[in-house]
């Protein structure tokens, strides 16, 4: 790769080494811009400005600084930019020594040619972009381990033990970083799971390639316990054998499954006939049948699969009373739960008393896409009902027979009893008590009778 | 202008004693005996338009009873001022109530009628303009 130009500073106070420089520079590397300047001081004001150097060259014998402390002062003000010293034949153990403090290279001023300098220039610029180039694009995949939403960690395949996690994991289960350096594996899961982390790990050991995944049950540190769906990979980290693992919370996800299927057994195991009805798909004859339970099939002794697709205008029949249905369909027209009794009819055609609660159900948007009915038979409690109504029907009917039948003729002794004693019982002295004896025994009968109508109204 | 009560009962020897009692209380104007509502009826259809007619009514009556009888009053009007006293031996709440339901009903006697209940008619508000 070759550069538009180079930009090279020159630090040294010596006039011919500087002179020199630039005459070499010239020859080989001629695209090169050359910058001299004399002392430290000089220099870091101008690495300070932020000039724009590719590469600095530095003599270690300057009027304001020398050696160590002159190398690690342009070192740290250089930044990205490679420093190389420049030292005389007899400072070539100082030149190998100036590697450790931070410098790109050492040149011997006197074996310099023009071919050398601009090799070492070249080489340790390239050298340079290739370092940052690289880490950079550690430094991203560092950022995508730490800065990523979702928890991950590195552990050791062989001790367990966390090698690095993320802040999301940190956040997700409780720990610091440094508290998870401290932790293996085994203290993220509760006791019963041990088995079946042992199990995973030995997986991740047979399979160096393929990811392998798996929900398991994982504990935060104040005890807590979710789902979590792992992914792991066999990574080399610092020299060790360990996993890299992705671990997604699916405590939710989980928990709402779990509780779908828990309504779903209260379905299944109710003790009430369940039918529900897709609202989005209803005809004008009524919605279609998606789902009845077992207790529906015991009920009316149709199944499943011979009811799925029809509307529950089937289970109808001659006595099913068909105000009651108006009222049902009135309701479902205008997506209001409805609670009616009907006589519905088995599979065998025989009828029974259903008491029917039917209610819609809506989705996220408010749109009602089912309705959902509960049925119970309650033929028992209709014929009992019946019995009480016949009872009070027959008592009515006494009643009424006390009042019309029995009370007629009473009512005419009655008359007749005051005609003779107005008209004749002063004929005859003696009639008078026994008429009134009479009277009293008819108005005492009289009485009975009105106490007898009383009760059967009250 | 004068008075005419119809004693409408199917039980002859009840209108045997009200024809009395009547007769005993200085009733005003005339009555006559009827075994049903029908036989009544036809008697109300003939009234002449100054007469004025006061029916004493029992309900259960074969041929055509007391509801049946309101109700055909009700759908053929009276030619003349007319009232209705139900005169019955029921003691039932439901037919005190259904009279109740009828406007020309002014008013439910038990039977048999005395001299006590005929006073009670004598002075009834609701009768006052057939006896003036």
């Amino acid at each position: 790769m070759t550069h538009a130009h180079w930009s090279v500073l020159v630090v040294e106070d010596n006039l011919g080494d500087s002179f020199l420089i630039r005459e070499y520079l010239q020859e080989d590397l001629p695209e090169a811009e050359v910058t001299v300047v004399e002392r430290l001081s000089e220099t870091l004001e101008l690495l300070e400005k932020g000039g724009p150097f590719d590469i600095i060259l530095l003599d270690l014998t300057l009027p304001d600084a020398q050696g160590e402390p002159l190398a690690k002062a342009v070192v740290a003000a250089a930044g990205d930019r490679p420093v190389i010293v420049l030292t005389g034949l007899g400072d070539k153990e100082y030149g190998i020594r100036a590697l450790s403090w931070g410098v790109a290279d050492y040149l011997l001023k006197d074996g310099l040619t023009s071919e050398f300098l601009a090799k070492s220039i070249r080489f340790n610029s390239e050298r340079n972009r290739y370092q940052l180039q690289l880490r950079d694009s550690e430094r991203k995949y560092r950022d995508l381990f730490q800065l990523s939403p979702i928890p991950k960690w590195v552990y050791d395949l062989e001790t367990l033990r966390f090698l690095d996690v993320n802040a999301a994991a940190t956040r997700q289960y409780g720990f610091s970083r440094d508290e998870f350096l401290k932790l293996s594996l085994k203290d993220i899961r509760p006791a019963s799971e041990l088995p079946a982390l042992l199990a995973a790990v030995e997986e991740v050991r047979k399979s160096p390639e393929s990811p392998t995944s798996g929900l398991f049950r994982h504990k935060r540190k104040d005890g807590t316990l979710l789902w979590v769906e792992i992914r792991s990979n066999r990574i080399q980290f610092e020299g060790r054998d360990a996993s890299m693992v992705l671990a997604v919370d699916k405590t939710a996800e989980v928990e709402y499954q779990e509780q779908l299927r828990l309504f779903e057994s209260v379905i299944t195991n109710s003790h009430e006939a369940v039918m529900i009805t897709s609202a989005e798909a209803s005809t004008p004859e009524g919605p279609p049948i998606l789902y009845v339970n077992e207790t529906f099939t015991r009920m009316t002794g149709f199944r499943l699969e011979e009811v799925r697709g029809r509307t529950p205008g089937f289970l109808h029949g001659p006595e099913t009373d068909r105000a009651e249905i108006d009222r049902l369909n009135d309701a479902i027209a205008n997506l209001l739960p409805c609670n009616l009794e009907l006589v519905n009819y088995r599979k065998d055609r025989t009828p029974y008393w259903v008491d029917l609660f039917v209610a819609p159900v809506y989705n996220h948007d408010g749109v009602c896409t089912h309705w959902i009915s509960v049925q119970r038979d309650i033929t028992e409690r209709r014929s009992y009902i019946d019995a009480l109504e016949s009872q009070n029907r027959r008592l009515r009917e006494i009643a009424w027979f006390q009042s019309h039948k029995l009370r007629a003729p009473l009512v005419r002794m009655i008359g007749l009893l005051e005609m003779i004693e107005t008209d004749h019982a002063d004929q005859v002295p003696s009639l008078r008590t026994l008429l009134e004896q009479i009277g009293q025994s008819t108005a005492e009968l009289d009485s009975v009778i009105h106490e007898i109508v009383q009760r059967t109204e009250s | 202008m004068p008075l005419h009560t119809l004693l409408v009962d199917d039980d002859s020897i009840i209108l045997m004693i009200h024809d009395r009692i009547l007769t005993k209380n200085e009733w005003p104007g005339t009555w006559g005996r009827h075994l049903n509502g029908q036989s009544a009826l036809h008697r109300i259809r003939e009234a002449k338009p100054d007469e004025r007619l006061l029916v004493m009514l029992d309900i259960n009556m074969p041929v055509m009873n007391g509801w049946e009888f309101l109700d055909a009053l009700k759908s053929q009007p009276a030619p003349c001022p007319i009232a209705v006293v139900m005169v019955t031996s029921s003691i039932d709440r439901q037919d005190h109530d259904k009279a109740d339901t009828y406007d020309l009903v002014v008013d439910y006697l038990d039977k048999p009628l005395n001299a006590d209940r005929i006073a009670q008619l004598l002075n009834h508000p609701k009768l006052a303009h057939l006896f003036a």
